[in-house]
């Protein structure tokens, strides 16, 4: 397969199946790792798009008893 | 699993991946608000030795840090919980409960069940009680619980859950309330269930505290039912909620299941930054979809909102159909930034070592 072709093939697997763009998103993270890239800088991972960072404010917790397991306080 | 630091204790980890094992509807009680339906005639259970398969899985992903049980009333089935919590200590994997504790029917029986879960690495109990559970246990059967694993130093959670904005645990319970390692924590029922369509008002909410993000926003709690059913959180409305079902875990490893929700950009929305900024993700990919999605301020909390969302088929369908349009952006993204860092060769190797193993095609969560 040529370049085009692999990125043809690449982007109909992705775009019909969700479980390999899931296996692509926790995968990538540790290539990067392996490559010596620091994965906790935040340019790093806003460059690589597939990480969603946490916004700084609080979530109130839940006032209806909806956690079994984890109850938030 | 990580080992206890020394001068630690085990509930000061902080814990990770939880596999929760909803291990039976049985239960002995059948409150009337019970999120799931249970009551003494209902057999459904998880067979033990899947279970047992699913608490080694879990060991074996070094993200999963904890197991928790809860039901039904998973000590209608003691022995086998037992076992299990055995099998957990051998893995050295800690482990929660939640109970309604109708088996604290005296001191020393309470105080022999502690001494075997906590003996075997229970790192917390979620204890239920309040009007609908008062009916079936006398309070002094959840007295002899809290203490009796409250002086092994095991914190113990007390979940009330009442329709009545101003009912309290601290005065159904006075003598647990400001005691070390006991925390009472009074909640709202949710329409779900047994309570789905009871009359209960949450108009007392202010709007600030009405939470539009899920509980957990970076781990998860992997719930497995007794049918194997796996959903990405231990909501109580997670069962009615069809959309958010991840796959089955008597079918597939744990590790493939884990894999599909920590690799879901739309988990990690929802999680992460909330359902306003799902929305405002979807719209981008299908501008007509908000005239279809009721708006998340219409409800009192992230759970029901996700309920009204992807425990209707069509609208599941639309927001998938919008996400892997996203997903895909996101990846296509990531994939010429991946290009740029490491050259064709390299990324083309680790593709081919991804492609092999991904094997589900439909569009859903599963």
């Amino acid at each position: 397969m040529n370049k085009s072709d692999e990125l043809d093939h690449f982007k109909k697997n992705m775009s019909t199946n969700p479980a390999a763009r899931a296996k692509f998103i926790v995968g990538i993270l540790g290539i990067l790792e392996e490559q010596g890239v620091d994965i906790n800088d935040p340019a790093v991972l806003k460059k690589f798009g597939v990480h969603i960072e946490i916004p700084e404010k609080n979530i109130p917790p839940s006032v209806m008893s909806t956690n079994i397991i984890t109850v938030t306080t | 699993m990580s080992d206890v630091p020394a001068g630690h204790e085990l509930y000061e980890i902080p814990e990770q991946d939880v596999l929760v094992l909803n291990y039976t509807m049985a239960c002995p009680l059948s409150c009337d608000f019970c999120c799931y339906g249970c009551h003494p005639g209902r057999k459904e259970k998880i067979p033990f030795e899947n279970a047992r398969s699913l608490i080694s899985q879990a060991s074996e992903l070094t993200n999963f840090t904890s197991v928790g049980f809860t039901g039904g009333e998973v000590f209608t089935f003691e022995d086998e919980l037992f076992q299990l919590s055995q099998h957990l200590r051998c893995l050295s994997l800690p482990f929660t409960i939640a109970t309604a504790a109708h088996w604290a029917y005296s001191a020393e029986n309470a105080n022999r069940v502690a001494d075997i879960l906590v003996g075997n690495g229970l790192r917390r109990i979620n204890i239920s009680y309040d009007d609908a559970h008062a009916k079936f246990i006398p309070s002094q059967f959840i007295c002899y619980a809290a203490e009796a694993f409250a002086k092994r130093r095991t914190p113990v959670y007390i979940i009330g859950t009442f329709g009545n904005p101003d009912a309290s645990l601290e005065r159904m319970l006075p003598a647990l309330s400001d005691r070390d390692f006991i925390s009472l924590r009074t909640k709202r029922i949710a329409r779900v269930g047994r309570a789905a369509k009871a009359k209960i008002s949450y108009d007392d909410i202010l709007p600030e505290d009405r939470n539009t993000t899920c509980y957990r926003q970076i781990h998860h709690d992997v719930v497995v039912f007794w049918d194997g059913k796996v959903y990405p959180c231990c909501s109580t409305f997670n069962r009615s909620t069809k959309g958010i079902c991840i796959g089955n875990a008597f079918e597939e490893p744990l590790r493939d299941i884990w894999e599909r929700i920590e690799g879901s950009l739309l988990l990690k929305l929802m999680k992460r930054r909330g359902f306003e900024a799902l929305l405002d993700t979807l719209s981008k990919y299908d501008p007509a979809i908000l005239s279809s999605l009721p708006r998340p301020d219409q409800f009192p909390g992230a759970c029901s909102y996700c309920n009204k969302l992807f425990g209707n088929e069509k609208l599941a369908s639309m927001i998938f159909s919008a996400v892997a349009k996203y997903e895909l952006d996101q990846i296509m993204t990531a994939r010429a930034a991946l290009v740029d860092l490491l050259g064709e060769g390299k990324v083309a190797t680790f593709l081919s070592r991804l492609e092999s193993t991904a094997t589900v095609n439909q569009e859903s969560l599963a």
